[in-house]
């Protein structure tokens, strides 16, 4: 019964995916009410936000971009309970990557099921360019199974706007 | 001409084999500089992507600049010296690149100082 009581709502709240029976629900960004029709898309996602340098979080390489931290935020309604000592029917956390890089940024460990944000310091800075993102909902199905939601995405762009001279410059006469 | 016989002995000059003791008013007998080895330890924008044929948020090209003569080398990013033939002219060197717009843009010019 236990089983059948965690497939039923993972089916009704996500009736897109092609395998429900397989996945968490998706985490979306900031979702204020749950009073939109059910055909509506929804209207926010993922989100990320860029940091600035700040004199108290300064960065190793002096000639990074200016931004030292990415500030990922979601929503998210869990369909499964928060998995406790057994691993069965529960829903673990989430799993931030990063797909640029093709890195696991952070695990359940660390983001676990009760967080809506993360702040991703990158070592060296945020690097110039686009950084995508995913974001997915880790959870264990009732043979304890690991399975995942659908990943939702999201970038972030950080533009050359100047560029350094070479450093070190020296002229040795020969 | 005491003064100078004195500096002279005192550099080593004619022996050839001090190229520390070289001095402006020895030049004629210390050893002849044929070249000017500019190096430089890092192109000064490690986190920006080499472009590699994009042109979008990325460094492309070196540019050692004779401000002598006026005459500009363009060098790959990943060089890290120039071997310049004049070895009396002044000389500066800027990174090439392009901006998130596709702009092009490069550093200042960065003189080179002689050791």
């Amino acid at each position: 019964m236990k089983r059948v009581l965690f497939l039923l709502p993972l089916i009704a709240i996500a009736p897109l995916v092609h395998v429900a029976a397989q996945t968490a629900s998706k985490p979306t960004q900031t979702a204020p009410t749950q009073t939109a029709p059910p055909q509506t898309a929804p209207k926010t996602k993922f989100g990320a936000t860029l940091v600035r340098r700040t004199v108290a979080a300064p960065l190793v390489t002096a000639n990074a971009s200016q931004y030292t931290q990415i500030d990922f935020n979601w929503a998210y309604t869990a369909n499964a309970p928060t998995c406790g000592t057994s691993l069965t029917n529960c829903f673990s956390g989430f799993t931030l990557t990063d797909t640029t890089l093709g890195a696991v940024i952070a695990t359940p460990s660390t983001i676990g099921p009760t967080s809506l944000s993360y702040a991703y310091i990158p070592s060296g800075g945020v690097p110039f360019g686009t950084s995508a993102f995913s974001l997915v909902a880790n959870g264990y199905n009732g043979s304890g199974n690991p399975m995942t939601s659908t990943p939702v995405a999201v970038s972030v762009v950080v533009n050359v706007t100047t560029l350094n001279a070479p450093t070190n410059l020296t002229g040795a006469p020969q | 001409m005491a003064a100078l016989v004195f500096a002279a002995l005192a550099g080593g000059a004619g022996c050839g084999s001090n190229p520390a003791a070289k001095s402006s008013s020895l030049t004629e007998s210390g050893p002849k500089t044929t070249s000017l080895l500019i190096s430089w330890s890092s192109d000064g924008n490690p986190l920006v992507p080499v472009c590699n044929g994009a042109t979008q948020n990325c460094k492309n090209d070196i540019t050692v600049l004779d401000k002598t003569t006026g005459a500009e080398v363009t060098l790959p990013i990943t060089a890290s010296s120039y071997t310049a033939t004049a070895p009396n002219d002044t000389y500066a060197v800027r990174v090439n690149g392009f901006d998130g717009l596709g702009n092009s843009i490069a550093s200042e010019y960065e003189v080179v100082p002689v050791q």
